[in-house]
Formats: structure tokens, sequence, C-alpha cells
């Protein structure tokens, strides 16, 4: 291998380090960028569904509890439900009391949006939910908890 | 000129055959908690994933069991050596792809595994303590590749350290105080003392925990670079990692680092002697040892006739510097040139030195 290839990959290696890594905080999980602990946060959240109220106009909101919920089809078949038929990451579960959250608050709220919009989309069994909703408090490195609210698009029946 | 030498600088490669073997082996780690996760999770293009990539490029199920094979058998083949360099080439794509699918398994030291073992395919690693390879064939070859891997340790530790550096959370030593308080009762179930855990628990204590730690990240990426603070520099990582290792969960990133350190041998094969008595018990014993332990190839070892002059000593070991040394200063040398008893040398010849 010739000394200008050398030199060409030595640069293009390092050039491509500094770039991922001065890029880093653009990805809420600083993936490839070595920000190793970047926080000592904690995230909970609980999920609710958003379903038609009885009396036809609205929507109310229904707890989901241990994850899992029952909901009837088109057809009126009741059917079970589970979060983590879809979510295997277990520090994206509503377990509803602080878990660490992974790769910082920012990652974790940024993959719970995703894995909403993703259960959402996979429950075409359900007829009832509207949408899912999670209420979430984050405690970023120890300090006053910091509620948000993340909803996943209305789903078409 | 120094950037020269780094480019071109031509030596001996045990030190990079040592390292390939622990990374083998790290590889082949890293493929087992791969193939234990699609186990107990299943595949994972099956359920909720973010990849880096577009969904079309995710490969099938069985697609992804052939490349985690695919990894098997490369992380074998970097650990015998044969055909090696692209294997390393391979397993560091495929972590990196692997990456790529889905980010929910993206993990620094994974990314660190993958960076080091494409590194290692640009060096000559497979040309000693490899299938095929004569043990005490002169093995020599550029070392551009081994120099640009320290490099990449040295990146690391400053992405690590300035990140930290520039997060007010962590100069503050906030971050490090809500672990301390969050995981104490975990470790005063492990066994810690309640007082020890307490102590740590004060702000002023994570405060200058905090700020050490920052020091010694960027300490490491620029001392290891300098020849004369090497030494130092290694001990204190090892010491840095250990304790990483004991009070967090970080994978293989301790190993990971720990194999990236024997980069840092000055490659020089047999550059030390070790001449022993084959009388003596206590000398076989230590020429044994230093044969096992030698895995950078630092020791020509061999025993000595008896005669008058050598009947009252055991064994004697000369340093890459000349100097002959025989009892315990002899057995200090040893020490301080084999990566395993590397740190008890740092503490011994520091408590000596106390003294």
């Amino acid at each position: 291998m010739s000394s200008v290839t050398r030199w060409a990959i030595a640069a293009v290696w390092v050039a491509g380090q500094g770039v991922l890594i001065a890029t880093g905080p653009a990805r809420a999980d600083g993936a490839f960028a070595f920000r190793m602990f970047p926080e000592s946060s904690t995230i909970d959240f609980t999920l609710y569904r958003d379903v038609v109220s009885q009396s036809g106009h609205g929507t109310v909101s229904t707890k989901v509890e241990g994850g899992t919920w029952l909901a009837r089809d088109t057809r009126g078949t009741l059917h079970r439900f589970r979060w983590d038929d879809r979510i295997k990451d277990s520090n994206i579960f509503p377990y509803a009391e602080p878990v660490h959250a992974s790769y910082g608050a920012r990652a974790q709220i940024s993959r719970l949006g995703l894995a909403l919009a993703d259960v959402a989309s996979h429950i075409d069994e359900d007829d009832e939910t509207m949408r899912l909703v999670a209420d979430v408090t984050v405690r970023k490195n120890g300090g006053p908890p910091v509620h948000t609210r993340i909803e996943s698009r209305w789903r078409n029946h | 000129m120094a950037t020269r030498r780094f480019m071109d600088e031509i030596g001996d490669v045990h030190a990079l055959a040592a390292a390939r073997i622990a990374f083998g082996f790290l590889l082949l780690l890293q493929v087992w908690e791969t193939a234990s996760e699609q186990i107990h999770e299943g595949y994972f293009g099956e359920h909720f994933h973010v990849p880096f990539l577009p969904e079309s490029f995710v490969p099938s199920e069985r697609g992804y069991t052939f490349i985690v094979c695919l990894q098997a058998v490369a992380a074998v083949l970097v650990v015998l050596g044969h055909f090696a360099r692209p294997a390393l080439a391979i397993s560091s794509a495929a972590i990196t792809y692997a990456m790529l699918c889905d980010r929910l398994h993206y993990h620094h030291n994974r990314w660190a595994l993958a960076c080091y073992a494409f590194l290692l395919a640009l060096t000559p690693c497979d040309r000693a303590r490899a299938l095929g390879v004569e043990k005490n064939a002169v093995a020599e070859g550029p070392l551009w590749g081994m120099r640009l891997a320290q490099l990449q340790v040295s990146i690391i530790y400053l992405a690590s350290g300035g990140a930290k550096l520039l997060d007010p959370d962590w100069r503050s030593g906030a971050m490090m105080l809500d672990r301390f308080v969050r995981y104490g009762h975990a470790a005063i179930e492990s066994g810690v003392p309640e007082r020890v855990v307490a102590f740590f628990q004060q702000a002023w204590v994570a405060s200058f925990l905090s700020k050490g730690a920052i020091t010694m990240e960027l300490f490491l990426a620029f001392a290891l670079q300098s020849r004369r603070l090497r030494l130092v520099a290694i001990f204190v990582g090892i010491v840095f990692h250990v304790s990483i290792e004991l009070t967090s969960r970080v994978e293989l990133f301790g190993l990971t680092t720990g194999a990236a350190y024997l980069l840092f041998a000055t490659p020089d094969a047999r550059a030390r002697t070790l001449r022993y008595d084959p009388t003596r018990r206590k000398a076989i014993a230590l020429a044994w040892v230093v044969r096992a332990l030698d895995w950078l190839a630092r020791f020509d070892v061999a025993p000595w006739e008896p005669d008058a002059i050598a009947r009252s000593r055991s064994f004697v070991v000369t340093g890459r510097d000349g100097v002959t040394r025989t009892g315990f200063r002899a057995v200090l040398e040893v020490m301080r040139a084999l990566p395993l008893t590397f740190p008890a040398w740092a503490i011994v010849s520091r408590l000596r030195s106390n003294r």
C-alpha cells in the first residue's frame, strides 16, 4: 500500500470520527459519538388509550395497566393487546415508576414517541383505541420532575 | 519527521497479534450477546426497531441469522489468525450494519469494538501467533494501522471527556451525585458499608469525582500518545476502567479498552532476556510463567549452563536498557513487561519508591 493511500485512509478515518463526534449532540442518543454516561436521568410514563366516549361525542382517556388492555375488533370480538408484544426494550415499558433513561432522557423520549407510533400502527384488531398517549415524567440528573405528553397519531378505523 | 515515521514505521507485530487474539475473543463474546438477544427477544426486525437505514435495507430474519453466523465464524478466524484481516473487516462491518439496522441495539462499546476491528484489519496482525506461522519466526510489518488504532483510543477518551467537560451537570457533579444517591441502596445490598455509601453521597465528593473523571479521560487522551507518560497512563486507565466495571454495567467496554491498550506495547520482540538455572525449581517455575504470560513476546527465555558464578542465583533478567537484574528486582522487571502482572508491578514499584 503506497504512502499516499495510507495517508488518505488515515485522514478519512480521523475526519469521519471527527464528524461523527461533532454531530453527536444532533442525535438524541448521541450514537457514534462516544458520549459515555451522558446522564443519570430517569423516565417514567403512564400509558393511556384515547377511546370514543360512551356518549359518542369526543374521546376519553383510559389508563393502560401493566402494559395490557382489552379491546374489540369490528365484529365485536374481544382481544387482548400487550405493549411488549411489539416493544421488547425493557427501558420503554409503562412501569409507572422511574427507570434509568438509557442514553439520556432525550433519547428515551424520542424512542418512546416512535414506540407509541409503532404500537398504534400494529393493533389492527383494536377497533376502539383512537390513539395512544404517554404521560411522561423525566428527571434529568436528579433535577426537578418535568412532565411531557406524547401522543401517537389518530388511528383511522 | 514524526508524522512520516508514524506512517512508514516497520516493526515487530507480536503486540498486534496479541491484540488480535484479545479482540477475537471479544468479537466472540459480542456475537454471543447478539445471538442471545435475538433468541431472547426474537428477530429484531419483527418488532419495534429504529433503523438508521431505510427499512428496505434491514435484512430478513434468515439474512440476519446468516450475518450472525458469519460473525461467529469470523471471530474464530480472528482468534486463530487464519484469514484474520478479512475476518476483522467482516466483523466490523457486521457490527456496524446491525447497529445501523436498529439503533436500539446501539452501544458505544460495540461501536468502539467495530472501530478497533476495522483498524486492526489494516495491520499485519496475522504474521505472528497465527495458524501456520512458525512460533519463533521473526515477524515484522508496517505499523501505521497500529498507530491509527492507538489514535482511536485517544479519540474515544477525548470525545467522552470533552462531552462531559461541556456538560454543566457533569462539571458540577450533579450527574454523579444522582447516580450515587439513586444506586446507593443497591451498593449497600451488595455489601458496601453504609458509611462508605454515605460518604460518596455528599455533594462535594461527587463534584470532586466528576472533575476527576473528566480530567482523567482528557489526561488519558493525551498521555497515551506520549512515550514518557504512557506507562503511567496505562496504569491510570486500568484503575479507571476497573472502577467503572465495579460500579456500572458497561458490557464489554472495559475489556475492549484493555485489549486496545496492548497496542501501546513497544514493538521490540525479545528485547529482554531471562536466563535461568534449569536445576532449580523456582527458576523453572518463573521461566514457565514468563513463557505462558509473555503474550507480547518481550522475553527471550533460555536456561543457562550451571557454573560456579551462576550458582548463587536462580535467574537473571536483562532489560531493554541492557541492565541485568537478579532476585526481586528481576521479578519486578518481569512483572513490568507482562500485561497481566503490569498493574501489580505499578503498585509494588510505587510502594518501594515511597519507602
